[in-house]
């Protein structure tokens, strides 16, 4: 199992910053990668519920996830769980997210994302290199 | 079909070469697949039947020919599996900091 932790500081009150990360008319504007856009969303982070959400890519591909809340400190921190669907909706290993907001000291904030349980992926980093460009090619194949 | 029965079949060397042979050159009978990887008909119709067993690759019949090609869904179902966290996150958090930005301005 590894973990994940990234940090950003954001010039606006932890208030703001919470209700952006709880918050579903927010979150469905920024969850996922740039190159993707969110189409189905039910994420309320306020409150003890299940949720879900569906991003597209750039060809159409549907990425499904979804969760539950498990523990919520307004407007400190709040933890649920993760999983990825496969194309048969199938939910996948579930690992645990939890965001958390502090002031700066100042007007502003620091948000920490500590994503844990993730899947071991050094088996599959050190399978060979072949997977990189067998990669590229699946890749290119989707394109 | 589970991904991790979908990487067990192709940890086979002979069976990744396979797939990576006909993700390149695209449909192949399996006469034109045994010509390049040198081995016999019997060998190849196992290694054959065993990745169309974990749903790697697909069958069709064409008169007296069978032509394998690989699964589109499995193709994207690895894609999937590869979404680095990571990545995933950066790129959200890069958006939710031009939000959080816009939402100073507008003040």
């Amino acid at each position: 199992m590894t973990d994940l932790t990234l940090e950003r500081h954001f010039p606006v009150a932890p208030e703001v910053v919470f209700a952006h990360v709880t918050k579903e008319e927010h979150l469905k504007n920024w969850m996922g990668p740039v190159t993707m856009t969110c189409s189905e969303i039910d994420m309320e982070l306020t409150q003890d519920a299940k949720w879900f959400a569906v991003i597209l890519n750039s060809e159409g591909q549907r990425h499904k996830m979804s969760g539950k809340v498990t523990d919520i400190d307004p407007p400190r921190t709040v933890d649920f769980t993760w999983g990825w669907h496969d194309e048969t909706d199938a939910r996948g290993h579930e690992s645990n997210v939890r965001f958390q907001v502090t002031s700066d000291g100042g007007d502003g904030s620091i948000f920490k994302l500590i994503h844990t349980n993730l899947p071991d992926t050094e088996a599959a980093e050190s399978h060979n290199s072949g997977w990189t460009s067998t990669l590229t090619k699946l890749e290119a194949m989707l394109a | 079909m589970s991904l991790n029965q979908t990487f067990a079949t192709l940890g086979d060397p002979t069976r990744f070469a396979i797939v990576e042979r006909l993700l390149q050159e695209g449909e192949l009978s399996a006469g034109r697949l045994q010509d390049q990887a040198n081995i016999s008909a019997p060998a190849i119709s196992r290694h054959l039947k065993l990745l169309r067993n974990a749903g790697v690759i697909q069958q069709r019949v064409d008169a007296q020919r069978r032509l394998y090609s690989v699964r589109p869904e499995t193709v994207q179902a690895i894609h999937a599996w590869t979404m680095n966290y990571k990545d995933f996150w950066q790129g959200s958090l890069d958006k939710l900091e031009a939000v959080l930005m816009k939402e100073k301005v507008n003040k």
